[in-house]
């Protein structure tokens, strides 16, 4: 079920809302006879069963067959978690750590990476082994980081095993950022299972954060991604349309996950929980390394803390250190897809990333020189990124590093295109104002102006009321987009 | 106070969007949309889905169509992506100066079909047109885009290849050229159609080719269909525009036509067989019954399943027939070319088969001509 459909916004969530707050309510004061301590304890157990049975629901609206394999995960982090915790030698704590990452990786390998290998077994081999063709369970990468999240806190002693089964399927489960994100460390989450609180401001600012999301995607990377589409499908492209399929898609993909992050955090806000950002404006970065302290910053965080930290991050010898560097980058590729347009997406970082070490000068180059340079290293990121979205007839025998290559030939005007034509002045134009409407939304300025005049004494109380206006507006305009019936899937479901 | 308007607006904005829930939940669903000219979807049951369409594909679907002040909703998507977001086209639609008009474009797909088009066409002359040395016209229609892409800014098709290969295609025909007769005043503002009150001159230049003869439009009166119309584009585009006035030529001889459709034939417990017959109870020009229809444009004579409709003049003064083959254009104009005709027989190939037309029509050295728009050749396949 996506966010931004109207089955989720004017049915399911209506629904969970009614149900969390009045149902656990009433469980509360069925308890309250029995003292204050049962009658919250009662109250929060409903809490997260209500929540564990929505996303339950949630996620098998889309994959009915694939709850199951949810519900297994569940029960399996739980026992390993509980192993861990009860085992009293160091030896069976690793053991049982061990158990889940291999169980979960096992899983999320034959779901989404063994007709990878198996394809480039049978090209290196000349042999025809059957590619298994499993439909890939939607938000598996985000969900099983998730889990190992859990029991390698556990396992570290950072965060004690959770006993009560439904707490630990709801944090899994938590509809909000279950398929999407921002992948939620059971130990950030931790104390809020337990125990919640939920106010108005907290309500009012989680439903502006939610709406704000849901205009991102919908008013402006869905747009975008229309003209995505239209460009892939033009039979007469140019050299600066292939630079508006870059830009745009640097801008769709930000909006469309940014957009889904906001959506998540402010559900999350709305039920109690605070979850970490997972965006802090990436395209004002000066450096790639800085790029991806604010780009997916809760990924980032996980292959830190979980890979590069325990193989010995950069306080080893330095042949070392760039053998971690290559294996998080090649893991960052991969997570995102199988496919080698991704792991070279993933490796392109890694050597920027070196560069920037190995060439200090770099960081002294003016701001806007950095920023160019940032921004164009990105750029050319996303066009290896999205390579496969050139695949517009589903080949099989569809090549995304061919793809790509054209892609990049036809930037920079190796294709034989023109550099503009009559097709593409018409999409220029029309979608001029959602591309600058992006790219300032991009920036902090928006913000920064809005919390500037908040915080004044002339223009707080206006602020405010533009501020409700704004909501309502989004509301409403966003609904109409929904009701229209643009499809607009999330980009990162396929991860 | 900051903190107050802070709650107030969360209260009226969950008070909002609660509103809207409870009515999508709990209003009766529409079985037609007027504006859309097509059915609702339905809530689905269970068993409703497949593989192709799960059921919650199914329910998403529902949940949309049925969605409270739908057409409002839809009319704000389009006033916010056109004056707002300044796009150019909304869905492939755009205005201009009142005029609705749907964005055509000859890519590959287009260049096929109409290809395949023209081959069909080449069918019907090889199989019955030249075997009985019938007299071949065709008049392409442009769409309004034509008229309209110059000023509003939008791309269009190459019209100028579309009708060069028309022309190469069919050889054997004779061309009428339409474009240069038309302006854009002479179609509905949102419809993709033409105003009959305005198709007497085309008329006269059709019958100035073929040699014959049609009623000077003095001789016309006009009726103006009290009910307001609203054209096909105007659903599409989802704007606030006004209403048009729809009118329907008359004179003595079309008003003494009779109109009879080729229609299944029915065994006498009253079930189809797979037999075909002309109808024998013939209907006026008009079908008024369709004004009170989804689409107001289908009085003018309009295609039955089979595709095959037949105009009969008691008063012509020759025996001569003519056989158009035509898209929906040639529902409204071919009324007007009847004068000179005992019978004016209308073939839709997007419903009737080109290897099934000798079972019905006889080609006896009539007239033939062949009358379709730019978007039917370009977009629909014909049989």
């Amino acid at each position: 079920m996506l966010f931004s459909s109207i089955p989720f916004l004017y049915y399911f969530l209506p629904a969970v809302i009614i149900c969390y707050f009045l149902i656990s309510k009433l469980v509360g004061l069925a308890f309250k006879p029995m003292g204050e301590e049962k009658s919250y304890r009662a109250s929060i157990f409903t809490k997260n069963l209500i929540l564990l049975l929505f996303s339950l629901l949630f996620y098998g609206w889309g994959e009915p067959l694939y709850v199951f394999l949810m519900i297994g995960s569940i029960l399996m982090f739980w026992l390993c978690g509980l192993a861990i915790g009860m085992a009293q030698t160091k030896r069976w704590k690793r053991v049982w750590l061990i158990v889940s990452i291999v169980l979960s990786l096992s899983v999320l390998g034959v779901f989404k990476y063994a007709d990878f290998f198996i394809d480039n077994f049978n090209k290196l081999t000349g042999l025809n082994v059957t590619l298994l063709k499993l439909a890939l369970p939607i938000g598996i990468s985000f969900y099983t980081f998730q889990c190992l999240s859990y029991t390698i806190d556990v396992y570290r002693g950072n965060v004690p095993s959770q006993k009560d089964i439904v707490a630990f399927g709801a944090y899994v489960t938590l509809f909000p950022q279950l398929i999407a994100g921002p992948i939620v460390r059971y130990i950030d989450v931790a104390r809020e299972l337990e125990s919640r609180t939920h106010t108005l401001e907290k309500t009012y600012l989680g439903m502006r954060r939610f709406l704000i999301g849901l205009g991102k995607k919908i008013i402006i990377a869905d747009n975008i991604a229309l003209m995505l589409s239209i460009f892939r499908q033009s039979a007469e492209p140019s050299v600066l349309f292939y630079w508006m399929y870059a830009i745009g898609f640097m801008l769709n993909i930000y909006f469309d996950f940014s957009g889904y992050s906001d959506m998540a955090i402010g559900l999350g806000k709305i039920f109690g929980f605070n979850f970490i950002e997972n965006f802090n404006y990436p395209y004002m970065s000066k450096s790639v390394a800085e790029f991806w302290r604010r780009w997916h910053m809760s990924l980032g965080s996980w292959f830190r803390d979980y890979v590069y930290i325990p193989l010995g991050g950069n306080r080893v010898k330095k042949l070392r250190w760039l053998f971690n560097t290559f294996v998080v980058w090649f893991l960052t590729g991969m997570w995102h897809g199988a496919s080698w347009n991704f792991i070279l997406w993933g490796v392109l970082y890694a050597v920027c990333l070196l560069i920037e070490k190995f060439i200090p000068a770099i960081g002294k180059l003016p701001s806007v020189l950095r920023r160019f340079y940032t921004l164009f290293v990105v750029c050319i990121g996303f066009v290896l990124f999205n390579a496969d979205s050139a695949n517009i007839d589903g080949l099989r025998s569809f090549n995304p590093l061919n793809a790509a290559w054209n892609d990049l030939r036809c930037m920079f005007g190796f294709g034989g295109l023109p550099f503009v034509n009559a097709t593409t002045l018409y999409y220029l134009r029309s979608y001029l104002v959602v591309l600058v409407v992006a790219i300032i939304g991009a920036t902090p300025l928006m913000k920064n102006t809005a919390n500037r005049l908040s915080e004044s004494k002339r223009f707080g109380t206006a602020t405010a009321v533009f501020g409700f206006v704004l909501m309502a507006a989004l509301l409403l305009i966003c609904t109409a987009y929904m009701v229209d019936g643009s499809f607009s899937p999330f980009l990162y479901f396929r991860f | 106070m900051k903190k107050k308007i802070q709650i107030i607006s969360a209260f009226l904005v969950i008070a909002l969007w609660f509103s809207l829930a409870c009515v999508a939940w709990l209003q009766p669903a529409k079985k037609i949309s007027a504006a859309e000219r097509r059915p609702l979807a339905q809530m689905p049951s269970f068993g409703d889905g497949t593989e192709d369409k799960p059921f919650t594909d199914l329910f998403d679907k529902y949940t949309q169509d049925q969605f409270p002040l739908r057409d409002t909703f839809r009319q704000l998507k389009s006033l916010f992506h056109f004056y707002t977001m300044q796009q150019m086209d909304n869905n492939n639609y755009y205005v201009l100066d009142g005029y609705v008009t749907k964005m055509l474009q000859m890519g590959k797909n287009q260049e096929t079909q109409l290809l395949l088009n023209l081959d069909v066409f080449n069918t019907v002359y090889n199989k019955y047109v030249r075997p009985f040395g019938c007299k071949s016209y065709v008049a392409i229609v442009p769409d309004k885009g034509y008229y309209m892409y110059e000023e509003s800014g939008h791309l269009a098709p190459d019209y100028e290849k579309l009708f060069s290969l028309v022309k190469e295609k069919m050889p054997w025909a004779t061309h009428i050229d339409l474009t240069e007769l038309l302006t854009l005043d002479d179609f509905y503002k949102t419809d993709t159609h033409w105003r009959q009150e305005n198709l007497v001159k085309v008329a006269e230049k059709i019958a100035e080719a073929m040699r014959m003869q049609v009623t000077p439009l003095e001789e016309y009166t006009m009726e103006l269909i009290e009910k307001p119309f609203y054209g096909v584009y105007y659903g599409h585009a989802a704007l606030p525009l006004p209403a048009e006035k729809m009118y329907h030529l008359h004179s003595q001889i079309l008003d003494e036509c009779t109109v009879d459709k080729l229609e299944p034939v029915l065994d006498e417990n009253g079930k189809m067989t797979l037999e075909f017959a002309w109808s024998t109870t013939p209907s006026p020009i008009y079908d008024l019954k369709q004004l009170d229809s989804e689409d107001m444009y289908n009085s003018f004579i309009s295609p039955n399943t089979l595709g095959m409709v037949r105009i009969k003049n008691p008063n012509a003064t020759t025996g001569k027939s003519l056989i158009v083959f035509r898209d929906s254009f040639g529902s409204s104009i071919s009324p007007l070319l009847v004068e000179s005709y005992a019978t004016v027989t209308l073939v839709d190939l997007r419903y009737a088969s080109s290897e099934d037309l000798g079972r019905y029509l006889t080609f006896r050295g009539d007239d033939v001509l062949f009358l379709f728009g730019t978007q039917v050749l370009m977009e629909t396949p014909l049989n």
